[in-house]
């Protein structure tokens, strides 16, 4: 490391270079990271709030719920705990703000109900609370919103945590508002039913359902799957190029330094020595590197408008270093490899 | 103590082969500073290098302090070399981004048996180094450079100094300098010290001196 250090702190514009570049391989990768985990979050972020096990819905739904309907009587009482779910896509507007909404009709004490963080809970008909998403696009409670496929207004009365599914926001009311709002969810239909169960795969069900492991139903929202297959190849690919790039300008560097290898092998360095100065210098580069990397993206975060879906996990961002950093380690084999090669006799002539 | 025992080097260029060096036996014993004359392309640099376990022998043993070294794996000759045997190369042997006094403490680093801090100030003293114990290789001068390498070699209490025209960048007070170090260190130390030089003046403080013709060691004192 001695060796690899002072190379380092006497070559500082060469090095430069080279973190340079690792910043900007790490920061587009951490900001993919970002990205990827925010659109995933848009689709899914009020699935995994309900922490269910399974979903039940129509068999002729295709999958999605909101084609699904069943009747409440055909499954009662069958798993350890459920809860109904009446969904309905609207658009909504303050007058001053237009979205894209989903209203969710819920039986009172639903665990699909996340936790208020503001105002107060819908009591009324025609009363909704907003996830937290809603305020940040505009909306405020107290607000009266018009629904684009409907005569009835709805006024918020609070917000809950933020709580997105479907890449829309959610409004949650009781089930008589969304009757209101679509008759045919009457008393005796629900669009599906949400179960937290770890037996539920043993629940005999009739055969005009189907039973989805939540996992499997996040993977068949809509435009989902394309959408996190897209981002991850792109991280792959970006983790290829990365080591390859890294490698490559580390093989460079060693090739440029053949001579001293060499001389230094003559005077009783080993290769091991060598081979672990060269690693250690693709430790020190990527660390610095990958480090910059994070806070800038950080940064760029914090000055992202909300319109980007941008949500940071750092555990994920974290393994993402380590990987970088992990591959341009295996990039910098190919260094160490010419290292092996070098013949002390040759370089001192 | 270094042994040559029916050593012969030989090289292939294309289907003719060269014998860089002769069948040789020859002993040097501790404390015995030999100077290697001979015209350029005669073997002496294949036979510091064998000496040095940086190349093996076609025919023969080589022997540095009753051990053989041919047949030894390259992790065995390298701890060898950073042990037993100190380089003085015609070439730099300083690595260009590490100060004077770090060039020590890289071999400080890897190597136990060194110098206590202040030989090495007295070294560097009588080497009239220690202005420069900061600068860079790229900063100091080239006899400087050659001043450097040889404390080097020194440093790490070799009991083989090998030297390959260790004054041939120095002006002659500092040739003559160098060469009553070497001389010293060889008998206070008891080293085996090889220096090939075209420099007859050097051969005044040889206790015995070899001439290489054509692969074929003799001695002429």
């Amino acid at each position: 490391m001695y060796l690899a250090w002072n190379e380092i702190i006497r070559n500082k514009l060469k090095f430069s270079l080279i973190i340079g570049i690792v910043i900007m391989i790490s920061y587009l990768l951490l900001l993919l990271s970002g990205l990827a985990n925010g659109l995933m979050n848009l689709n899914k972020e009020a699935v995994e709030q309900w922490e269910a096990d399974a979903i039940v819905i129509n068999a002729d739904a295709n999958q999605n719920v909101q084609q699904s309907m069943i009747k409440i009587e055909d499954i009662k009482d069958k798993f350890e705990e459920q809860a109904n779910l009446k969904e309905l896509a609207v658009i909504i507007s303050n007058s001053a703000v237009e979205d894209n909404a989903i209203v969710f009709g819920l039986d009172e004490g639903s665990f699909l109900m996340p936790d208020l963080v503001e105002g107060e809970m819908f009591t009324n008909e025609n009363e909704v609370v907003g996830d937290y998403s809603l305020k940040e696009s505009g909306f405020s409670i107290g607000d009266t919103l018009e629904l684009s496929n409907s005569e009835e207004t709805l006024k918020i009365t609070g917000f809950t945590e933020s709580a997105q599914y479907r890449s829309s926001s959610l409004l949650f009311s009781n089930n008589e508002t969304i009757e209101k709002l679509n008759p045919m969810l009457s008393e005796d239909l629900i669009n599906a039913l949400v179960v937290r169960d770890s037996n539920w795969k043993n629940v005999e069900l009739s055969d005009d359902m189907e039973v989805l492991a939540i996992d499997e139903y996040i993977e068949n929202l809509p435009g989902y799957l394309p959408q996190q297959l897209t981002l991850n190849f792109m991280i792959i690919f970006l983790f290829i190029i990365s080591s390859s790039v890294i490698g490559i300008f580390l093989y460079v560097l060693t090739l440029q330094k053949t001579s001293l290898f060499g001389v230094l092998k003559a005077q009783g360095f080993t290769n091991g020595y060598l081979a672990r100065s060269v690693l250690g210098q693709t430790l020190i580069v990527t660390m610095i590197g990958t480090l910059v990397g994070l806070a800038l993206t950080l940064l760029t975060g914090i000055f992202l408008p909300p319109a980007v879906p941008i949500e940071f996990d750092y555990l994920t961002m974290i393994i993402y270093m380590m990987v970088l950093i992990v591959v341009a380690m295996l990039g910098s084999l190919f260094s160490v490899i010419s290292v092996r090669k070098v013949d002390p006799l040759k370089a001192i002539g | 103590m270094l042994k040559f025992i029916d050593v012969k080097k030989v090289f292939k260029d294309g289907n003719q082969s060269i014998e860089a060096v002769k069948k040789t036996s020859v002993e040097f014993d501790k404390g015995a500073c030999i100077a290697l004359i001979g015209p350029s392309g005669s073997g002496k640099s294949t036979f510091l290098t064998m000496a040095g376990a940086l190349q093996t022998p076609t025919e023969g043993e080589v022997i540095v302090n009753g051990q053989k070294i041919t047949g030894m794996n390259s992790k065995s000759l390298a701890k060898l070399r950073m042990d037993e045997i100190g380089f003085i190369l015609q070439a730099s042997n300083l690595v260009p981004f590490l100060s004077v006094q770090q060039q020590f403490k890289l071999l400080k680093k890897y190597n136990k048996d060194i110098m206590t801090d202040d030989e090495l100030e007295k070294l560097l003293n009588n080497l009239s180094l220690t202005e420069v114990k900061n600068q860079l290789p790229s900063e100091i001068s080239g006899g400087q450079k050659q001043r450097v390498a040889i404390a080097k070699a020194l440093y790490t209490n070799p009991s083989i100094i090998l030297a390959d025209e260790p004054t041939a960048s120095l002006d002659t007070e500092n040739a003559m300098k160098v060469m009553e170090i070497l001389k010293e260190e060889t008998i206070s130390r008891e080293k085996t010290c090889i220096i090939v030089t075209h420099d007859e003046r050097l051969t005044e403080y040889c206790d015995a001196v070899y001439k290489m013709v054509d692969g074929v060691l003799e001695s002429t004192l």
